[in-house]
């Protein structure tokens, strides 16, 4: 039970070893001379981060967490489930994007209102209570208002459904303030009409959109104390299904076997095993591994005449189910970076070269391990790294160096000129990109970036396997440096060596769980975290890339199952 | 409908028969006297050609020569401030790379927050750190209209500090709308409708709000501070959209309805042009209708990887603007979508300019403002940034002219600005260590 560990550990900040290889892309950071301009000299920070250690597992501690406004897949599942509406909908579709850091959408910073997101709010709520009322009046107005008066079964409605929307029993306050407005809008308007505007009236209350974690008032503001209760429950429920809790959630709340460590755990495992984990899981990787890109990526008709723009869906759609098997069919993470297969649909069949399944169908095709290898060789991710009118080993060696490695690469400097060079008849890419190694200037950054994308040469902008380029056979031989563990850099053949090469690394190891990590806890991870984020890392490992495992580990961090009691008034 | 008809419908035809309506004799007679004034910026990214660019000065101010990119310009020519020697020197206090500061500083005069966005300097930004001159005048002059300030996009996607252009304050950032349809729909919503009917929807909507703010009311007293100010800035959202709903009000019927623009893929290279066609005209009925005074219509972003097919400009934006001045091949597909976007304002000005008010148009009493976040790709320069202003404010700027500064900080602009709306009160603006005043010479 953590609430025996709570206290005033918050302060003693863990001492860490975050400092890792504070390099910087040597010579890619001289600045323009310009009248009335003075050079600002280059600043410094961790490009490759070190092995994290965690120096006082037995103190609990990690950093504040503001309170959290829903993002738009969490609107969309919310109110499905709240309103029983059917999974097609997706009634956030016009909202505003979340403002991202590390490329994730839920950062409990950065995501805050705009003017447009609240009209945009109103709007929702108004054709989604009208929606409710006739296509599932009967889960929403439990009772007859011909019979038990209309302003005694809006008291139903409300009963029914503010728990649920608030993710808690509803507070007197809270009951009384929507009761008075229902049988106002009764004398106004009609019983239907109360209770579309009740609904509405829910749906825009803050304790809706926000998962708001009040403190207590016997622990001052900058401590920690346990997170038990509601609160929990509504962390666990966002985290693994990016939807509120379902009624057996809000019963093991309130029969308080949430808060003991076997009924969490209990929990914990139900939710994992639940079908809503695997949409959360798909909508963390259209992030982490940016497959959202796919559906507005650009290709060139005249490079790719016979490009078909339904590929965008059946891309994001083929990697999606490529990721459901590593999940779920028991592959884990080495199934993510080394399975050879392919799920295709006719059009994806078509631009590969491979017979169609019926239309609306799905196949898993089985292709040669040795020139194919997991997550880097599915063509919606060649083709989302890649130009309109070819691939881009820039876009690739980035991808893996941020997204698998969770290095951090500079953008481009200014007086650089970042043009692709066009394809060119008698060149192969590598030959075009030769400029990248060979400039002193460039050199800096493209040693840690060419060489990797090099290796994905076989890969073309549409994702397809190819052995020639430019009439001649590609050389798909690359470089994996720059490493946590110089011991393990060399040289790669191929997408299949690079594959086997960061299957090896416990480094890419540690980055998925702190990319999961990062996207649980929804904001930057802090010093504090170090020992909850060391604990991910190992749980992940020694389970040899059990994602369920390193999901649940996430679920038992201090990180998770403490807060930090905000500042005072 | 053919995606061209939409502005030919929606904008000019439409917008004039129904100015009559729009304001009585007594209105029109007020308006002379005292004109409604309106803030636009105007903004695409990534630098411009300046050969193509800065106009050829003559003896004066008012005796120059449009350059290349400007040629959709010159019927407006005498409505216009062209400039030159405004830095953006605001830019370099704080974290971050051109791009980031440059969209960071560009609208609020500040350094950006430290925070976690990788610049090309290997320096770690943050959002902009203030509210941005837009969101102030809007404070001042958008408190009568229903939106207090809109911002479209076109193909504007992404979201962090390299793709926002407009604060509410520090680190809030407000994202633009960058479909049509949806732009429409919010603010012409109701439009048509029957007087009773529109009442109704908006006693409703008014009486949600009311009970919305009613739960803000209950909220725990525990919550700490953090907490508590992120929801006063949204209670602060639902109070201001509860006020705008005036429900007994003259119904916004009396604006004619434009037609609704057909559903396009946004962000998508194939509907970019008439994506922009739509929104211009959108923007141009809102203002024209006083729907709202303040408004920002931001072209692209800072990344600005998209191809222009149907100029036949098929390079990455950015990385043509990386290339620059000094390869001719990119240059020249950089000024031809210099000329492209400056079609685009001139579409602008030119809706705005055909609606009269009073003895003015409302061109005259706006300013519209059009920016970028650098001056030079190639350099990624904040040196003699690319402005130009349209409009006088209602006579404040004595346009016309072409105004060669020395180096002066934009922000002395940005509080030019503020004086131009009515606010001639205010002495500094953004980071006051960049402002010493009002630029001079605009009024």
């Amino acid at each position: 039970m953590p609430g025996t560990r709570m206290g005033s550990f918050v302060g003693k900040v863990l001492a860490s070893t975050v400092v890792g290889l504070a390099t910087i892309c040597a010579g890619c950071l001289a600045q323009p001379g310009e009248p009335n301009e003075l050079p600002r000299p280059p600043v410094v920070i961790p490009i490759i981060p070190g092995k994290l250690i965690c120096e006082h597992p037995e103190m609990p501690a990690t950093a504040f967490t503001p309170s959290r406004l829903m993002t738009r897949f969490e609107y969309d599942n919310t109110v499905r489930d709240l309103l029983g509406l059917p999974a097609s909908m997706t009634p956030s579709s016009g909202f505003p994007a979340e403002n991202r850091v590390n490329g994730f959408d839920n950062n409990a910073v950065a995501h805050v209102v705009s003017p447009l997101l609240v009209t945009n709010y109103i709007d929702a709520a108004e054709a989604l209570s009208a929606l409710a009322l006739t296509s599932n009046r009967a889960a929403l107005v439990p009772c007859d208002p011909a019979v038990i008066t209309p302003n005694a079964c809006g008291r139903q409605v409300i009963a029914r459904l503010v728990p649920r929307a608030f993710r808690r029993p509803a507070t007197p306050e809270e009951t009384t303030a929507l009761e008075r407005f229902f049988d106002q809008a009764l004398i106004d308007d009609d019983f239907d009409t109360a209770v579309r505007l009740v609904v509405q009236a829910i749906l825009q209350s803050p304790q809706f959109l926000y998962r708001l974690e009040p403190g207590d008032p016997s622990v001052p503001g900058g401590q920690l104390m346990p997170l038990i209760g509601y609160p929990l429950a509504a962390r666990l429920s966002y985290f693994l299904w990016g939807s509120g809790p379902d009624d057996l959630l809000l019963a093991a709340v309130a029969d308080g076997s949430l808060d003991t460590t076997e009924g969490y755990r209990l929990q914990v495992q139900r939710m994992i095993a639940d079908r809503r984990t695997r949409a959360a899981v798909r909508h963390f990787h259209t992030q982490w591994i940016e497959t959202e890109k796919l559906a507005t990526v650009t290709k060139d008709v005249r490079t790719f005449p016979d490009y078909d723009p339904a590929l965008r869906a059946s891309w994001a759609e083929s990697v999606g189910r490529f990721v459901d098997d590593a999940y779920w069919n028991g592959g884990g993470l080495s199934a993510f970076l080394n399975d050879p297969g392919v799920w295709v649909d006719g059009p994806l069949a078509r631009s590969l070269g491979y017979p169609a399944p019926p239309n609306g169908e799905w196949k898993k095709m089985d292709r040669d391990p040795t020139i194919y290898a997991g997550i880097l060789t599915q063509p919606g991710i060649m083709a989302a790294l890649a130009l309109p009118n070819q691939g881009s080993p820039i876009r690739r060696g980035v991808f893996v160096r941020e997204r698998l490695l969770c290095q951090t690469m500079p953008l481009p400097p200014p007086d650089v000129p970042t043009m692709p060079p066009d394809p060119a008849p008698n060149l192969t890419t590598r030959e075009r990109f030769k400029a990248h190694t060979a400039a002193e200037y460039c050199r800096g950054c493209h040693v840690r970036i060419d060489p990797i994308g090099f290796a994905l040469e076989s890969f073309d902008g549409l994702g397809r396997f190819r052995a020639t380029e430019a009439g001649k056979t590609i050389d798909v031989s690359g470089e994996l440096r720059f490493l946590r563990d110089a011991s393990a850099e060399g040289t790669i053949d191929g997408a299949v060596g690079l594959a086997n090469k960061l299957a090896a690394l416990p480094e890419v190891s540690d980055c998925v769980a702190k990319q999961w990590f990062r996207y649980a806890i929804g904001r930057e991870v802090q010093t504090a975290d170090n020992c909850s984020l060391v604990n991910v890392e190992t749980a992940f490992v020694d389970s040899h890339g059990d994602f369920e495992v390193m999901l649940a580990a996430i679920a038992e961090t201090d990180a998770f199952r403490y807060r930090v009691v905000g500042a005072g008034p | 409908m053919n995606r061209r008809q939409f502005l030919k419908n929606g904008g000019i035809t439409l917008a004039l028969p129904f100015l009559g309506s729009l304001l009585s004799r007594r209105a029109e007679a007020q308006a002379m006297a005292e004109p409604k004034k309106r803030f636009v910026t105007f903004f695409n990214p990534n630098g411009v050609i300046p050969a193509a660019w800065y106009p050829t000065a003559g003896p004066d101010e008012r005796t120059f020569t449009v350059n290349a990119s400007h040629q959709a310009m010159v019927p407006f020519k005498d409505k216009i401030i062209w400039t030159s020697g405004i830095d953006m020197k605001s830019s370099k206090a704080g974290p971050g790379e051109r791009h980031q500061t440059g969209m960071g500083t560009l609208l609020t005069g500040k350094p950006l927050l430290p925070g976690s966005f990788v610049g090309g300097d290997g320096s770690l930004a943050g959002w902009g750190s203030g509210i941005s001159v837009d969101q102030r005048i809007a404070q001042h002059i958008g408190a009568s209209t229903p939106f207090g300030s809109i911002e479209l996009g076109v193909r504007a996607s992404g979201a962090e500090v390299r793709h926002r252009l407009s604060y509410l304050g520090a680190a809030q950032a407000l994202p633009p709308e960058n479909d049509p349809r949806a732009a429409f729909d919010r603010l012409f919503a109701g439009m048509g409708s029957a007087p009773e009917e529109v009442r109704r929807i908006r006693r409703q909507r008014k009486s949600v709000l009311d009970a919305v703010m009613d739960q803000f009311g209950t909220l725990d007293a525990r919550l700490g501070r953090e907490d508590k100010d992120k929801l006063v800035n949204h209670l602060d959202l639902v109070r201001d959209i509860e006020r705008r709903i005036v429900v007994n009000g003259p119904g916004t019927a009396t604006c004619a309805v434009p037609t609704q623009p057909e559903v396009m893929a946004p962000d998508n290279e194939e509907t970019m042009e008439a994506i922009a066609d739509a929104q211009i005209g959108i923007l141009a009925v809102a203002l024209n209708c006083d729907l709202t005074r303040v408004a920002t219509l931001q072209f692209s972003n800072a990344e600005n990887h998209i191809r222009m097919p149907w100029l036949s400009s098929f390079g990455d934006g950015h990385g043509l603007s990386h290339a620059g001045p000094s390869s001719p091949v990119e240059a020249g597909e950089i000024m031809k979508r210099d000329h492209w976007y400056a079609t685009q304002y001139a579409k602008l000005l030119g809706l705005l300019d055909a609606q009269r008010e009073g003895d003015r148009s409302v061109l005259d009493n706006s300013i519209v403002f059009w920016g970028n976040e650098l001056s030079v790709g190639a350099t990624h320069s904040h040196v003699d940034m690319p402005f130009i202003i349209a409009g006088s404010a209602g006579g404040y700027f004595r346009t016309g002219r072409y105004l060669e500064f020395d180096h002066v900080s934009h922000v002395n602009m940005l509080l030019s600005f503020l004086h131009a709306m009515g606010m001639e009160e205010e002495t500094t603006f953004g980071d006051p260590e960049f402002c010493d005043g009002p630029l001079a010479g605009l009024h």
